[in-house]
């Protein structure tokens, strides 16, 4: 096994929300709450769950971009969770992120030259003006753009060409790591997949690693190696793409995935719908955060706290049902 | 055959702006009957919302303006009524679901107070029946504790609850077509679920027809009997949705049905995914004449940027406007 690229362990992120007179801590939403995972170099792992199951959370605090309660996160031998601002600022180099919505994430006065070029200058990766246009337009050219349109601004392009803008930005400084928060739910559906096609030509090209962070199962599974499947803040069920679609194993990832409509009138298949909503992140279920809404639960599934098991090689789940610990 | 309910001809709805005539509907022609769904699938700009509006008669004048076209509706042609007898179908007759729930529902009322506003002035019944009948509405889109539930304002429900309480709001006075512009986009995928078996469910128990919106292939699989495609402003394709996914004719149709990743064919060897090449198309200021989609058409001949393709019946039920056919 090689040595992992990125080590996340019992990452935790608790937002406080205050109130009353002196501004207290009142409750705290507990938006990832002890995630722990690693990343292969030259993977892609898929982080899936609905809105408010922490993904875009974990994403973010795995850069530092939201500061971790607690737990753990190496880059390689470096534990970045402890680094300063100059070393992380440097390690920034090697990790890069790319953004939802390619509309509010690129600055509307700045021409596209100095959107991507900004990084070279802060990591000092061009010495001269020359050197940077250069680089710039060599950029633009590998995601798809042409070199003449780095004196251009964001408003001249349509939403893909933006996220291709993007992408670009994030592969300037040659990272090893790219985390992309749902980096093609804004677009079109005939625009999505040229983006994904871009990111994959692009990892194999760089031999990029990428953990990729989406709510639309189907895009996941298509570009993921491994998927790891959140529901209220924790992970659920972890394990090799085709395994997770073709044998899911925790009740909350076979109903995620029976929920997707599929665009083919002749299958029919058993649908297993979940009644009501997701609890609130602020007051969690005790023990297994689904049990509220599992149809496989048994008593103690309010009371023990779930932990992943392996239950074929690089496939964990966290249902105590499921794993054979309690039984119905 | 089964009987019309809404007939199209010819919509044309622009948008007199400021930087230049915006066509957001140029020529739309298709039908509904009494009981089905119809799917209208389209991406951004492609005037499928804009349809819509236009039947509600609830395009903004000014900037927008329907140009031509007619719209009968059990052979009244709605584009002629007065606003009087237009509001009287508007919300009884028709009915219309959208996006946003949180948006479309007014903040400063109670869901129940929303729902018998509909009631008391299309069914004149008083304040208390109109209130009872809210109360049935919420029973009958399973909102749990409907009784508690109607004295609550919107932002103490979620969204999947919201689009539930817009349903309850659109059915309560048994409309003939409703209307639902995206209704599960803004929801979790098994939210969606949740929403599209409830609107499957009520289809069948109360026998109206629906216009269901959406860009997702796989809603209009699950939901629609006959699919209408539309790009670029206009309709591109018509079929039954076991043809349109079958034997899809229209270059667009097929581009978007190859470029979607499946996840039902995750068992199977991996292919890369078959982007459709270029942008949606912009239309605003001149249209060029010809197929809006032969510049990302991989079939794209001289003469399809010469004059319009005109849409042509296939066989029963298939329309598709393009001169491979």
């Amino acid at each position: 096994m090689p040595e992992p690229l990125l080590r996340v362990r019992n990452l935790k992120k608790y937002f406080p929300i205050r109130g009353g007179l002196l501004s207290r801590e009142v409750a705290r939403v507990h938006a990832v709450d002890d995630v722990s995972f690693d990343l292969q170099p030259g993977e892609t792992l898929g982080l899936v769950g609905e809105s408010g199951c922490g993904k875009s959370t974990t994403g973010r605090t795995i850069l530092r971009l939201i500061e971790p309660t607690s737990g753990e996160v190496w880059f390689q031998d470096k534990n970045v969770t402890t680094l300063d601002k100059r070393s992380l600022r440097s390690l920034r180099k090697e990790m890069q992120i790319i953004f939802q919505d390619p509309y509010a994430s690129l600055n509307p006065r700045m021409t596209i030259g100095s959107i991507i070029g900004e990084a070279l200058v802060i990591h000092k990766l061009a010495p001269t003006r020359r050197a940077r246009e250069e680089r710039v337009a060599q950029l633009l050219e590998t995601v798809g753009l042409l070199p003449d349109h780095l004196r251009r601004y964001p408003h001249e392009f349509s939403g893909g060409q933006r996220q291709r803008i993007g992408i670009a930005r994030a592969l300037a400084v040659s990272p090893k790591l790219i985390i992309a928060d749902e980096p093609v739910s804004a677009l079109d559906v005939s625009i999505q997949a040229q983006i994904i096609n871009l990111l994959e030509d692009l990892q194999a090209k760089f031999g990029l690693t990428y953990l990729f962070i989406a709510h639309d199962l189907s895009v996941v599974e298509h570009i993921s190696t491994r998927v790891a499947v959140m529901y209220l803040g924790k992970i659920v069920e972890i394990a090799p793409a085709k395994e997770l679609y073709t044998n899911p194993k925790h009740p909350y990832t076979e109903a995620l995935l029976s929920a997707v409509p599929i665009p083919d009138p002749t299958t029919k298949r058993k649908r297993i719908l979940l009644e009501g909503d997701v609890p609130s992140p602020i007051n969690p279920p005790s023990g297994c955060r689904f049990h509220t809404r599992c149809a496989l639960r048994v008593p103690s599934c309010s009371d023990n706290e779930q932990t992943l098991k392996e239950v074929a090689p690089g496939h964990w789940v966290a249902c105590q049902v499921r794993t054979g610990v309690a039984t119905k | 055959m089964a009987e019309r309910l809404l007939d199209v001809k010819g919509l044309k709805t622009y948008f007199f702006t400021d930087e230049g005539v915006v066509r957001a509907v140029d020529g739309v022609d298709f039908y509904i009957n009494k009981g089905e769904t119809l799917g209208i699938v389209g991406e951004s700009g492609s005037g499928k919302s804009v349809t819509a509006l236009s039947i509600m008669r609830l395009i903004p004048t000014p900037p927008g303006r329907i140009v031509e076209g007619t719209i009968h509706y059990s052979g009244r042609n709605l584009l002629e009524l007065p606003p009087a007898q237009m509001r009287k179908i508007r919300g009884k007759e028709i009915s219309m679901i959208f996006q946003e729930p949180m948006t479309s529902l007014n903040p400063v009322f109670t869901v129940g107070e929303q729902i018998a506003e509909a009631i008391r002035l299309h069914e004149g019944l008083g304040r208390r029946d109109a209130m009872a009948k809210a109360v049935d509405m919420l029973k009958l889109v399973h909102i749990p504790n409907a009784e508690r539930r109607v004295k609550e304002y919107p932002h103490q429900l979620s969204g999947g609850m919201r689009q539930r309480v817009m349903i309850g709001m659109a059915l309560s006075c048994n409309p003939k077509l409703l209307i639902a512009d995206e209704p599960t986009t803004a929801l979790d995928v098994t939210i969606q679920a949740q929403i599209l078996e409830l609107l499957n469910e009520l289809k069948a128990k109360l026998g109206m027809a629906i216009m269901l919106i959406t860009h997702d292939m796989g809603v209009i699989a699950e939901t629609a009997q006959r699919v209408v495609v539309m790009y670029g402003a206009q309709v591109v394709e018509e079929a039954s949705v076991g043809e349109i996914f079958k034997e899809p004719l229209h270059p667009y149709t097929q581009g978007l049905l190859r470029s979607i990743p499946r996840i039902d064919l995750a068992a199977t060897k991996k292919q890369k995914l078959e982007a459709i090449p270029g942008t949606v198309p912009t239309l605003r200021g001149d249209i060029r004449p010809g197929c809006r989609f032969a510049p990302r058409c991989s079939f794209a001949k001289p003469q399809c940027t010469a004059a319009d393709p005109p849409i042509k019946d296939i066989r029963t039920g298939h329309r598709v406007a393009c001169i491979l056919y």
